[in-house]
């Protein structure tokens, strides 16, 4: 008798240990489940996520060596050559002067006060062949202001304007009117009417007023803008303004000092002929 | 019939609409230059310097919110997440109507500063339907046992 009612109890027991088992391996199974599922969750999440960082790095700015050039642009640098050094006959014996600037950084509006004039003496005198390259790099870093706004892409638009007026043949002059006019706070940006009242300014009227209209409002350089902005990455330019002097850096003194700067290039010069 | 409130066939049905909406706004932020980065830009809530990053882990944790919702896993955080996102995103439109931006709340791709035309109505309306998306995740939160999901 008393071995019955230990073994009805013993069935209790297995019963409930088994239910506790069963319980158990449910449990284990949902934890496995809740692990590979979450793993699996998290892994095509990591994989959606190259789908933007592979379009993103093949589009970059997007180039296009048939984008069409503002006049006299050639597409090996995408720079605007400023002065008579370009076309004298020892002109590879001139020294090169890139300078690389964002219609929208405060600094390059600052380098035209400071070594503006020294830069066109300069250039009048035909001592320097004189690259002005254009990037849009702050369009990004500004783009919460410049659409507050209401002027997105506000260096690419004053890029693509300075490229109109380049056609126009004022390219020099148009590019210190919007460096004279930048807004009073960073990120404000350059409205079309504004381009265009500077456009005016620098003697672009008439017929060539309405070619350069046309030419803004049909985004007729937009390519060119983002072919000479892929350069500025390209070439590993960090910061606008950079001068670059017959291949080499100058530095923030050289550049904004004008009298140093002077004495660079034409020391430059000397070296080169 | 059980009763409604905490009704597995109801949590089931929150379950799934929840998946969807989540997976299609993500997928489609995800598949737009920047993601949601521009979209982000035009709340002004945010530094711009986070956007490009919140750009694309915005779309990410949609996108992963809604797979788990989908399967049913961790249905009850991911109940707690979806509500928690949905009310920050109610947040994010109270805010730009309050101070009187017009945009676009970029919920389903798109985004940036239009016409305010209709504002308050389009304010309304996003803000009312990302209220029943908050109910739905708190649903979950509070009943997570569904049908047909993967965790019992």
């Amino acid at each position: 008798m008393a071995k019955e009612t230990i073994s009805a109890k013993d069935a209790r027991n297995a019963a409930a240990a088994a239910r506790a088992e069963a319980k158990a391996a449910e449990q284990a199974r949902e934890r496995k489940v809740r692990i590979i599922g979450g793993l699996v969750v998290l892994l095509v999440m990591g994989g959606l996520l190259a789908i933007p960082l592979i379009a993103g790095k093949n589009k970059g700015p997007d180039t296009n060596a048939s984008a069409a050039v503002p006049l006299g642009v050639t597409k090996d640098t995408y720079g605007v050559k400023v002065g008579s050094a370009w076309t004298a006959p020892n002109a590879d014996k001139i020294p090169l002067l890139q300078i690389w600037e964002d219609f929208q950084c405060p600094a390059c509006a600052q380098l035209e006060v400071n070594s503006g004039a020294a830069i066109n003496k300069l250039v009048d005198a035909g001592s320097v062949r004189l690259e002005l390259r254009p990037t849009i790099f702050l369009d990004d870093k500004l783009r919460g202001q410049n659409v507050t706004a209401g002027n997105p892409d506000s260096s690419k638009a004053a890029t693509m304007a300075f490229g109109c007026a380049v056609d126009a043949g004022k390219g020099k002059d148009f590019h210190s009117g919007v460096f004279a006019n930048q807004p009073p706070t960073e990120g404000q940006g350059f409205s079309t009417a504004l381009l265009t009242q500077l456009a005016q300014k620098t003697g672009i009227t008439g017929a060539d007023l309405t070619t350069f209209s046309d030419c803004l409002s049909n985004r007729k350089y937009e390519g060119w803008v983002n072919n000479s902005f892929d350069r500025f990455s390209k070439e590993g330019v960090t910061s606008t303004p950079s001068g670059i002097l017959n291949g080499k850096e100058l530095t923030g003194e050289q550049l904004f000092n004008p009298d140093e700067l002077t004495k660079l290039v034409l020391a430059a010069g000397k070296t080169s002929k | 019939m059980k009763r409604l409130l905490g009704n597995p066939l109801v949590g089931t049905i929150f379950r799934v609409i929840l998946a969807f909406v989540f997976l299609y706004a993500g997928g489609i932020k995800l598949l737009e230059d920047h993601g949601a980065r521009d979209a982000i830009m035009a709340y002004r809530l945010i530094p711009p310097s986070f956007a490009p990053v919140l750009g694309y882990v915005l779309p990410l944790v949609e996108i992963g919110l809604g797979l788990l919702l989908l399967v049913g896993l961790f249905v009850k955080e991911a109940g707690l997440a979806s509500a928690i996102v949905m009310f920050l995103f109610i947040i994010g439109i109270a805010s730009v109507w309050i101070r009187g931006y017009s945009i676009d709340c970029g919920c389903f791709g798109g985004g940036g500063d239009i016409s305010p035309e209709g504002r308050s109505t389009r304010y309304a309306i996003e803000i009312v339907r990302d209220a029943v998306f908050t109910l739905m995740g708190y649903w979950l939160y509070r009943w997570p046992s569904t049908l047909i999901a993967l965790e019992k």
